[in-house]
C-alpha cells in the first residue's frame, strides 16, 4: 500500500503537534471552573493522537481490517470501564487540578 | 501443487505482498502488534484513570514531577518521530544515505529521551519516591518504565536499519524502515496520553 499521500504533510503535522503540545502544557496552568482544564487537556491530547495516527501512521489509507485491529481493543477497554461502573458509582468523582 | 504454491509465495517480499484486505503483510503484522499494545496500554491507563478519579490527593504527588523535563521529552519524541517519517520517505525515494542520517538523528533524540527520563528517575529516587511509596508512584514507574522499554526496543530496530542504510545495504529490508516508523509513531501516541495523565493533572499548575 502506498502511503505517499500522507508523506507530503510531515512538516505541517510536526508543527501542529508541537503547537498543540505547548497549548496542552499551557492549558494545565489555566484556572478554569470545574473540571474544564481536564477536558481541554485530554481533548488536545486526542487531537494530537489522531493527527499522528492519520497522518504519520497512514491510518486514513488503511483497509477495514486495520480499523478493526485498532477499534476492537478500544471496545474491550470501554467494556472494562463499563463493568467497573457499578463498583465505583457510589463514590463522588474528584479530578482536582 | 504444494511446491508451486511455495514458490509463488517465495517470490513476494513480506512488505510487498498485498492480501485481499488491501494491506501489505508487513504492515498488517505491525498493526496486529500495535493492536496488542493498545490492549496493554489502554488497560493500564484505564486502571490509572479510575484510580485517579477517586484519589484527588494524587494531584499533590503529581506536582513532584518535573513538568519542564516532561515537556522537553515530549518535544524530543515528537521531533524524533518526525525524522523517522523523513527517513522512511528518503528510503522510498531510493536515498539510503540520507535515510541513514535521518535515522541517526532519530536514534540520538530517542536516546536523549531516555537520558532525560534517567535524570528524572534519579531526582525522584533521591526524594524517596520509589514504586513502593504509594499507588501513584507504582503507576508512574510502571507506565513510564513500560513506555521506556518500548522506546529502547524501537531504538534497537532503528539502529539495525541505520547500520544497513549507511552502507547502502538495506536491500530487501527497505520496507522495514516504514514499518519501524509505524511502530515509532505508536510509541509517540502512547506518550501523548501518558504525559498529561501523569504530569499535567497536578496541584497548583507548575512547580
Amino acid at each position: 500500500m502506498s502511503v505517499s499521500a500522507s508523506k507530503s504533510n510531515h512538516e505541517l503535522v510536526y508543527f501542529a503537534l508541537v503547537i498543540l503540545a505547548l497549548i496542552t502544557v499551557g492549558a494545565s496552568f489555566l484556572h478554569l471552573p470545574g473540571d474544564e482544564n481536564v477536558y481541554l487537556i485530554f481533548g488536545l491530547a486526542l487531537v494530537q493522537a489522531l493527527l499522528v495516527a492519520i497522518q504519520y501512521m497512514g491510518l486514513k489509507l488503511e483497509g477495514v481490517m486495520v480499523y478493526g485491529l485498532v477499534i476492537i481493543p478500544l471496545i474491550l477497554f470501554a467494556i472494562l470501564v463499563f463493568l467497573c461502573i457499578p463498583d465505583i458509582s457510589h463514590y463522588p468523582l474528584n479530578l482536582k487540578l | 501443487m504444494d511446491n508451486v504454491t511455495a514458490v509463488d509465495h517465495a517470490e513476494y517480499e513480506v512488505e510487498d505482498y498485498t492480501g485481499p484486505a488491501g494491506t501489505t503483510a508487513g504492515r498488517l503484522g505491525v498493526w496486529i502488534l500495535i493492536s496488542s499494545e493498545i490492549t496493554i496500554f489502554a488497560g493500564l491507563l484505564g486502571s490509572y484513570i479510575l484510580f485517579r478519579l477517586f484519589h484527588p490527593e494524587w494531584a499533590e504527588e503529581s506536582a513532584h514531577l518535573n513538568i519542564v523535563l516532561g515537556t522537553v521529552n515530549t518535544m524530543l519524541l515528537l521531533t524524533s518521530n518526525f525524522f523517522m517519517m523523513k527517513a522512511s520517505t528518503a528510503v522510498d525515494q531510493g536515498d539510503q544515505k540520507k535515510s541513514a542520517k535521518l535515522m541517526l538523528i532519530t536514534v540520538a533524540l530517542g536516546l536523549a529521551f531516555l537520558v532525560v527520563k534517567g535524570f528524572e528517575y534519579a531526582a525522584e529516587f533521591s526524594h524517596g519516591e520509589f514504586p513502593s511509596k504509594n499507588t501513584f508512584w507504582s503507576f508512574y514507574f510502571l507506565l513510564t518504565g513500560l513506555h521506556g522499554t518500548h522506546i529502547l526496543g524501537g531504538l534497537v530496530a532503528i539502529t539495525i536499519l541505520w547500520a544497513k542504510a549507511k552502507n547502502n545495504a538495506l536491500g530487501e529490508l527497505k520496507g522495514r524502515v516504514a514499518l519501524t516508523g509505524l511502530y515509532w509513531s505508536f510509541v509517540e501516541v502512547v506518550w501523548v496520553f501518558l504525559f498529561p495523565l501523569l504530569y499535567l493533572l497536578r496541584e497548583g499548575g507548575a512547580k
